[in-house]
């Protein structure tokens, strides 16, 4: 066994844990543990065994995989992907393997981070220097650690400030802000479809619409009513079930996914890291330090975020190569941004030049108006530096957009690239159409599905001027009464619902005699039961003939 | 003027030079500190200025109202009790406080590795670090400590008997019994 040393040090390291000769967690504190070790326990044998070991750059290298295939899943039992990084950061600084090649790449003074924080140093009036990559790091403890499960690394910070962010991040994942993440999706997000699928059910909904203007407004279908009838119903059925299907399985997933992250973040140590010694005062960073706690879960557990669609959105809009983001804001436990001092902070994005998007508070003059003026104020004021001083910047200069969040749901949202326009668009559209649909659907469903002919049924009209045709259906709008009669005007009625005594649902239809008709028989005469679909405001042309009664019968049903 | 030839036969021989230069040192040096002196220089720096050893202590009621509630509550320091400690540099006196990260005794002598919180902007890479009694403005003993690469300080020192038979058991969760005075050592 070539690394029994390095055994033997974890081994020290967790056993001066546990009987108080260490206060912090052995994987917390292990570089300035390994440099107590090797300076003062190690003996001659293991000495002369990490001097082998560290005499090639294979055997090196063999060390660097050992501890990420062998000890890291050992030491901190679970699959965070972030212990080893940080492990080797913190080895890098320590004799002997601060000489070693095979930890070189570990060496650099910062981590390249992929979200920045304007962090205004002094009386800065915003300068590139205020533009700081944030970087954080998630360090799985045995058990959470009172006062240490935020800690800031390298610069000074009131825990009471970084804790707002984490409390923001817990929010997000399980809380009621990831509610309202995942209800701003389903309202305004892209979703996981590929383009053709887009495309199709976008059209469906079209379709959809032009069924339901054709039924209402245009021309008569006739026979093909129930078919027409029928398409709208399937169609519309079906692109609702797709869309509560996939919004619901996102939702769900995402759901999971954040209690999955929630878990890790609330058991792990939060490292938070900025370039440079300072002191961090306000609580400007709290909005990037969210976002930077939220990006190390879904780094360090990739196997939870990674699970939802929806987060891995915002991870990799995070890594992006040609989207360079920055933030400020304040934030409170439940995860509401609150405004800063932000001119100097707009000035130190455009002057930094790489920052293309920059997540700010809603406030005035994060607006589109005092944005394009201060750019135009700092891009002749650049103009003028740049005509006496050397162009450091290796890239071009970026055009800033500005992201205003209410939210830190608003920000992930952001940079997940998820509001769309045309998403909207679309969900506006169906979100009227379903609202339609939801007010024609029991004239639809009669339609398709026509309701069972009615019988005629008490009571018959007490007065001789007036014939009462009482059917026993729950649909009377669906039906209407024609008289057909040699003595008496013919003569078309509605059914309806009537509340006069006694009540019924009835047509009434008053009799009028025609003056050439002869008396020999007042009786004479039939009555038809149509059909006639509606549908919203429209009656449709009478349809099928559902029944046919004499008013000889219908006068001798009994008057009440 | 003299010809080349002359320069060359007074050319000193090795010996003559080093007995020349000998006698210069003599008459250059300072003269021999007196005993009075070599006493004075031996005693601990507490004793060399009591004035300033007490302005320093009395620090340590500042860092009781400014951090008193971290001291006393280990809830919020991940579960230990930190040493208050002035930084004495000059004209100048900083309150704060120091996490005992390691504290180990072979026999007599102690190990110890220290933290300060909050950390300076520019950490001095080496201190002395003068161990007060909590009990009694009483300074105990001093030990150098150099910075390690993690940002802890790191000093390594043997006590008496006494001492470490009291402190033997003492472990990094426990509240300590002593303070620190902390001096850079290029000033101390």
């Amino acid at each position: 066994m070539r690394f029994v040393w390095f055994l033997n040090f974890w081994g020290w390291s967790r056993e001066s844990h546990r009987a108080g000769l260490l206060l912090r967690h052995p994987l917390e504190g292990i570089g300035g543990n390994w440099h107590e070790w090797f300076n003062s326990e190690a003996t001659a044998v293991e000495r002369a065994e990490i001097a082998t070991v560290g005499s090639s750059e294979d055997f090196q290298r063999q060390f660097w995989e050992w501890l990420g295939r062998v000890w890291i899943p050992e030491a901190v039992h679970n699959d965070n992907r972030l212990a080893l990084v940080f492990v080797g950061e913190e080895f890098a600084r320590v004799a002997p393997f601060d000489g070693w090649t095979a930890f070189a790449r570990h060496r650099r003074p910062f981590p390249a981070g992929v979200l920045a924080a304007v962090v205004l140093g002094g009386e800065s009036e915003g300068t590139a220097e205020d533009v700081r990559p944030v970087d954080a790091i998630l360090l799985p403890m045995e058990r959470p650690v009172a006062g240490r499960a935020i800690v800031a690394d390298g610069f000074r910070a009131e825990t009471s400030e970084l804790n707002g962010a984490r409390e923001s991040a817990l929010q997000l994942l399980r809380g009621r802000a990831g509610w309202r993440l995942l209800m701003h999706w389903v309202a305004t997000g892209r979703r996981p479809y590929p383009a053709w699928l887009n495309a199709v059910l976008n059209g469906g909904w079209l379709v959809v619409g032009a069924l339901i203007a054709w039924l209402w407004l245009g021309p008569d279908p006739g026979e093909r009513l129930r078919a027409m009838g029928a398409v709208l119903l399937g169609l519309w059925g079906g692109l609702v079930l797709v869309a509560i299907a996939v919004t619901g399985v996102q939702v769900f997933s995402a759901r999971r996914a954040g209690r999955g992250g929630a878990e890790h973040l609330a058991r792990d140590q939060i490292r938070l890291r900025l370039p440079g010694r300072f002191t961090l005062k306000g609580g400007s960073a709290g909005l990037p330090f969210a976002l930077g706690i939220l990006h190390a879960v879904s780094r360090a557990y990739p196997g939870s975020l990674g699970q939802s669609w929806v987060w891995r959105q915002f991870s990799d809009g995070l890594e992006k190569t040609d989207a360079a983001w920055a933030a400020t804001g304040m934030t409170t436990a439940s995860g509401q941004v609150q405004p800063v001092e932000l001119p100097a902070k707009l000035r130190a994005c455009l002057r930094d030049g790489k920052i293309s998007n920059l997540i700010t508070p809603v406030q005035r003059e994060s607006g589109r108006g005092a944005v394009e003026r201060l750019t135009t104020e700092m891009a002749e004021r650049l103009q003028g530096e740049q005509a006496t001083l050397p162009d450091k910047s290796d890239s071009p200069r970026r055009p800033l957009r500005i992201h205003r969040c209410r939210h830190v749901a608003d920000a992930v949202l952001a940079v997940a690239r998820l509001p769309n326009a045309a998403q909207i668009g679309a969900n506006l559209l169906a979100l009227v159409l379903s609202g339609v649909m939801v007010w024609a659907l029991p004239d639809l469903g009669c339609i398709v599905f026509p309701p069972s002919a009615p019988v005629v049924v008490a009571p018959s009209s007490p007065s001789p001027y007036f014939l009462w045709v009482s059917l026993d259906t729950r649909r009377p709008d669906f039906f209407q009464v024609v008289l057909d009669s040699p003595v008496w005007a013919n003569r078309r009625a509605d059914i309806a619902p009537r509340k006069s005594q006694p009540a019924s649902v009835r047509a009434e239809i008053r009799l009028v005699r025609l003056s050439e008709a002869s008396v020999r028989n007042l009786e004479e005469g039939e009555v038809w039961i149509e059909r006639r679909p509606c549908f919203l405001t429209r009656r449709f042309e009478p349809g099928e003939i559902v029944g046919r009664y004499t008013m000889n019968y219908l006068n001798r049903l009994r008057h009440e | 003027m003299r010809t080349e030839a002359e320069i060359m036969k007074t050319e000193p021989t090795i010996e003559q030079l080093l007995r020349w230069r000998a006698a210069h040192a003599e008459a250059e040096a300072p003269p021999a500190p007196r005993a009075a002196l070599l006493l004075e220089l031996a005693r601990p720096w507490w004793q060399r200025c009591p004035e300033k050893f007490a302005v320093l202590v009395a620090g340590f009621d500042e860092i009781q109202a400014r951090f008193g509630h971290a001291m006393e509550t280990d809830a919020g320091r991940g579960g230990s009790f930190p040493v208050p400690a002035v930084i004495s540099r000059t004209n100048v006196e900083t309150s704060l406080l120091a996490d005992i990260l390691f504290l180990h005794f072979r026999g007599r002598t102690l190990r110890l590795r220290f933290q300060l919180q909050p950390m300076p902007e520019l950490p001095e890479p080496n201190l002395d670090v003068t161990f007060v009694a909590t009990d009694s403005p009483r300074a105990m003993f001093s030990a150098p400590a150099s910075l390690s690469p993690g940002g802890d300080y790191r000093l390594e020192i043997e006590l008496s008997i006494e001492v470490a038979q009291a402190w033997a058991h003492l472990r990094v969760t426990d509240r300590m019994p002593f303070r620190f005075v902390l001096r850079p050592a290029d000033e101390a």
